[in-house]
């Protein structure tokens, strides 16, 4: 049994600390709370390292041909082309798949990208809405959860974030700009900013346990005095204004409940990293930097066990994203656009798309420099890079260009290249949340999930 | 919603349906409006405000009101998550929800707020912070501010409370930090409560507001901030409860320099000046182009707009016609003219063959360009929405909707020809190109070219379908001005000052409200101090439905 100590644990008195017993039973200290934590946590040690999984998301689609995408040869032997060269030290760390179709995205309400966007993680379709789409229909968001968060559900409670949401240049606030979802209509925003996320993320990391104790002590007592002004004041307002008020308070209340939560597991390797840069974060020109300061810090949020559930959101749905800094002149989503034959606008794609598989393997390999139990903590992740398209010039969605990488603690079987045929995303959306054992028989629109996970995964 | 107007017959002949939702809606408001209403009668005498939704603060407005409430500049507002917009603005109070997130954000803003208030406690506090009397004292007042309005006798016992019981187990300063953070946090200060006035019930479909609710709201629509202290003493007052003075403290407030950064709020989004700021130019095509000018095209932009509306008593006309600009010694330099030195901002006179109000300025045009050319389709378009209020719908998904690539033997105009005489693509785009083209003189950096690489530019164009008898026209300064004669121009202003003022779409019951606003609009030659001023005198503004509680 490990001799770490989780830090609610030392608050409630281990560690020596000395705080009044009102703060006390302010941070939830019951008398048994202790012995509690700490049985929980041995549990979690016996299991061997936490799990965790990540989504990086790219949109727009990939290479109209997929001549430069698609790898070659069969299974377990095969080669790697123009994108996906960046994996090539990583062949035997991942699954690259072809025929995964987004079938779910055929149905209900939006444009194609809108759809696209928000049934990638949730395998359900749009809520109508308010946000423009083509042949002057609206859409609304997600009518779902997506899958990083009911893993979250899962393996998040114990962290101090059940999952953080990073992004880079992703502008707007509408179904395109969002891949993850709490529940249905609850799209959960992002940040662009990794000196903000550096602040929330790792801000009281290694300060003072004292200090973090009544910092705790007095959020609680705050928080609680504000959640009694929400009372008093709800009932004085009319239904809407209500429920808008209600909603608030829930927020307060996941918040107030885990203020104590914190590492249970921290990796050796686990150490603050230095505040990011004063860079401006939405200057085109800056991506590759923002996106690697991004990359960083979520990666130490996972050696840290502050989160075992991330995105990262390169861009947006739809985007026209100039890549200026590939010398390439043309904005993303009109270039996506070009008919097949153009093999002008198909190298630039080609150029566009190895860019982003470069921050995709730059996250594989940060990953597996951090070693965990006899392998790095790659093995113990899952790793999804998806895209809301598939071909771009047509808004194809019946062969998905996305890859997963990682072994997520022994339920995946890397090192293949898996070829379907109009198999729905929703099989492979479920076979993620078996991997972190979900039971579940099916996940988002069961109509697309006939025959259940995919069997060849393991 | 009224916004969803009309386009979708418009945009027809080609790929565009009928649009069954949006006639319907359209339906709709037409029943809400009283029967037989027509622009002379829809003012029956009869008070109608319209609906009043409780409105959160936004981050602006945050940031603003911690800035007037404690004297902290910091900011952290912008910092915090996006609410988004809708209609056009992201003040409406639809999407002002608060997430999980953005629960967190407030909560390490108001810790952050609090321990830089209390760096000098005796200050903050005004006497011995650890006497209860003391204690009394300062949330009262704070509270009074923070509010919005003075505290109740439970609010601030419990306040008070609070403070003595964390003094007992925490310290002074810490005690009077966690107060102010509880307030802070609270609904009360981050939402813009409203019951109405308990003094009266003269109708039961609408109460007058409480003078303390009148001076957030007059200081919300002018400031984005909180009462002053000449607000909060009105209200202490009483002298907030008829229309007239109601318009003196708006007569007053809008001479006060925080009206400023309204008028810019407003006109960045109504004209999409944030985009100015992610402009990419090929260098190739413009090597003239540096990112570091980008900050001062949205500044001119700017500089113009606060001027001439609230220095100048400019008018709409201004705005769409002028023959004047704001610029500094650099950005002069950069359309080749002369006059302002340093960092000054100077009035400089145009070419008026050359000019049309923010409608030429570069980075207007700019932000609706291609990175390597103009782009006649994106131009028309904004004015076609946002001038016009006619919202377009976005290409159908299998077009190919990439620019036509450049070639030197061609011009814009004959590269964009398909858009005119393909019928898949006309039924919307000659709501479009026909006016972006009148711009062809300006490149995609939105500086005047006489020809295009030698070959002869043609800048006339059309406004079709809209309230202008002779649609033809030739430049940009042509259309400008057939825009300014346009009552369609001057009501859809109307309706987007309408909508960013009470952070919501205009119904059925605001008829009047709205009309009024359009009399006046017009009756002043389009002043828009005027119109914003008689906001303040609208039902929409002066009462609130009653029956908050169900």
């Amino acid at each position: 049994m490990s001799k770490r100590l989780d830090r609610r644990t030392m608050l409630c008195g281990l560690g020596g600390i000395t705080i009044g017993l009102p703060l006390l039973e302010a941070m939830g200290c019951s008398q048994d709370s202790p012995r509690e934590v700490a049985g929980k946590n041995a549990a979690a040690t016996d299991k061997g390292p936490p799990k965790r999984f990540v989504a990086m998301f790219s949109a727009n689609g990939t290479e109209n041909t997929y001549a430069t995408w698609s790898p070659t040869g069969s299974e377990t032997d095969f080669t790697l082309h123009e994108i996906l060269s960046p994996l090539e030290p990583h062949k035997k760390d991942i699954l690259v798949f072809s025929g995964i179709a987004n079938e779910v995205s055929y149905g209900g309400p939006g444009d194609a990208h809108q759809r696209g966007m928000g049934t990638m993680l949730t395998g359900r379709t749009l809520l109508e809405g308010t946000f423009p789409g083509n042949e002057g229909q609206t859409a609304g968001y997600a009518s779902g959860v997506s899958v990083d968060q009911e893993i979250a559900s899962k393996i998040g409670a114990t962290t101090k974030f059940p999952s953080l949401e990073y992004s880079v240049q992703n502008n707007g606030v509408t179904v395109y700009a969002r891949m993850s979802y709490k529940a249905s209509n609850q799209p959960l925003p992002p940040e662009n900013n990794p000196a903000a996320m550096f602040t929330r993320v790792f801000g009281d990391l290694d300060a003072d346990k004292g200090a973090i104790a009544r910092t705790i002590a007095q959020r609680k007592s705050v928080l609680d005095a504000v959640l009694s002004d929400f009372g008093a004041l709800s009932g004085k307002l009319g239904g809407a204004d209500r429920a808008r008020l209600e909603r608030h308070a829930e927020s307060i209340r996941s918040i107030e409940s885990r203020l104590g939560t914190v590492a249970t597991s921290a990796n050796a390797q686990c150490r603050k990293p230095g505040a990011p840069p004063t860079l401006a974060f939405m200057e085109p020109a800056n991506f590759p930097q923002i996106a690697k300061l991004q990359i960083d810090l979520l990666v130490m949020a996972l050696t840290c066990d502050l989160t075992r559930v991330s995105t990262l959101q390169l861009v947006r749905a739809n985007n026209n994203f100039v890549f200026g800094f590939l010398g390439i002149p043309d904005p993303h989503h009109d270039l996506s656009h070009h008919g097949d034959s153009d093999a002008v606008a198909n190298q630039k794609l080609a150029k566009i798309n190895n860019w982003f598989c470069q921050q995709y393997a730059y996250l594989i390999a940060s990953l597996k420099a951090i070693p965990e139990g006899a392998g790095s903590m790659l093995d113990n992740t899952a790793l999804l890079w998806c895209n809301e398209q598939g071909k771009g010039n047509n808004h194809a969605r019946k062969s998905m260009p996305w890859v997963l990488a990682g072994k997520a603690g022994g339920a995946f079987r890397t090192g293949r290249f898996l070829r379907y045929e109009g198999v729905p995303h929703n099989r492979l959306l479920l076979s993620l949340l078996h991997a972190y054992g979900v039971e579940a028989d099916t996940f988002g629109d069961p109509a697309f999930c006939k025959g259940g996970a995919l069997g060849n995964l393991a | 919603m009224v916004a969803a107007a009309a386009i979708a017959a418009a945009c027809q002949g080609g790929h565009i349906g009928e649009n069954e939702k949006q006639n319907e809606n359209e339906k709709q408001n037409e029943k809400q409006k009283p029967p037989g209403a027509t622009q002379a009668s829809v003012c029956t005498g009869e008070i109608s405000p319209g609906p009043s939704p409780l409105r959160r603060l936004t981050n602006r407005e945050y940031d603003n009101t911690v800035r007037d409430l404690l004297g902290d500049a910091t900011a952290p507002g912008r910092a915090f998550a996006e609410a988004g917009e809708a209609l056009g603005f992201d003040n409406n109070a639809d999407i002002l929800n608060v997430s999980e997130l953005l629960a967190e954000q407030y909560m390490h803003a108001a810790e952050t707020l609090a321990q830089n208030a209390t760096a000098d406690l005796p200050k903050l506090v005004g006497c011995d912070p650890n006497d209860d009397g003391c204690i009394r004292g300062f949330v009262q007042r704070f509270g009074t501010r923070a509010f919005r309005r003075p505290l109740a006798q439970g609010e601030l016992d419990h306040l008070v409370a609070f403070n003595h019981e964390n003094r007992a187990i925490t310290d002074t300063r810490t005690a009077v930090q966690m107060t102010v953070q509880a307030m802070l946090q609270s609904p009360r200060f981050l939402y813009r409560v409203e019951l109405g006035a308990p003094r009266a019930a003269p109708s039961d479909t609408w109460v007058p507001l409480s003078d303390w609710e009148m001076a957030s709201r007059l200081s919300y629509l002018v400031w984005g901030s909180m009462p002053d202290d000449k607000l909060f003493a009105a209200a202490a007052a009483g002298a907030l409860r008829t229309k007239e003075q109601v318009l003196a403290q708006a007569e007053r407030m809008i001479k006060d320099p925080k009206a400023r950064d309204m008028v810019v709020d407003f006109h960045d989004q109504w004209l999409h000046l944030a985009e100015i700021d992610t402009i990419d130019k090929n260098t190739t095509v413009y090597p003239d182009y540096r990112p570091e000018v980008r900050p001062l095209w949205r500044r001119e932009t700017e500089e113009f707009v606060t001027r001439t509306v609230l220095d100048e008593n400019g008018t709409l006309t201004t705005l769409l016609t002028a023959n004047h600009t704001y610029l500094n010694a650099e950005l002069a330099a950069f359309y080749g003219l002369s006059g302002p030195t340093g960092d000054t901002w100077t009035k400089v006179a145009l070419d008026p063959a050359r000019s049309a109000g923010f409608l030429t300025h570069a980075g207007h045009l700019a932000a609706l360009s291609k990175p390597n050319q103009s782009s006649p389709v994106h131009r028309g378009k904004f004015i076609r929405e946002q001038v016009l209020c006619q919202p377009l719908p976005p290409p159908p998904p299998n077009v190919d909707v990439t620019p036509p690539e450049l070639d030197p033997k061609l011009t814009t105009r004959e590269r964009f020809a398909e858009h005119s005489t393909n019928p898949m693509c006309k039924g919307c785009h000659h709501l479009m190109d026909p006016m972006g083209l009148g711009f062809e003189h300006y490149d995609g950096m939105g500086k005047w070219r006489n020809d295009e690489g030698g070959l002869a530019i043609d800048d006339s164009g059309r406004v079709e379908d809209a309230d202008i008898a002779d649609p033809a026209f030739r430049g940009a300064a042509a259309l400008a001005a057939k825009l300014a004669s346009s009552t369609q121009v001057q009501n859809c202003v109307t309706s987007q000052w309408f909508r960013y003022a009470f952070g919501r779409a205009e119904t059925g019951a605001d008829a009047c409200s709205l009309q009024r606003l359009r009399d006046r609009f017009g009756a002043t030659g389009g002043n828009v101090k005027a119109l914003i001023l008689a906001i303040t005198q609208t039902d929409a503004f002066l009462v609130r439905p009653s029956g908050g509680k169900p």
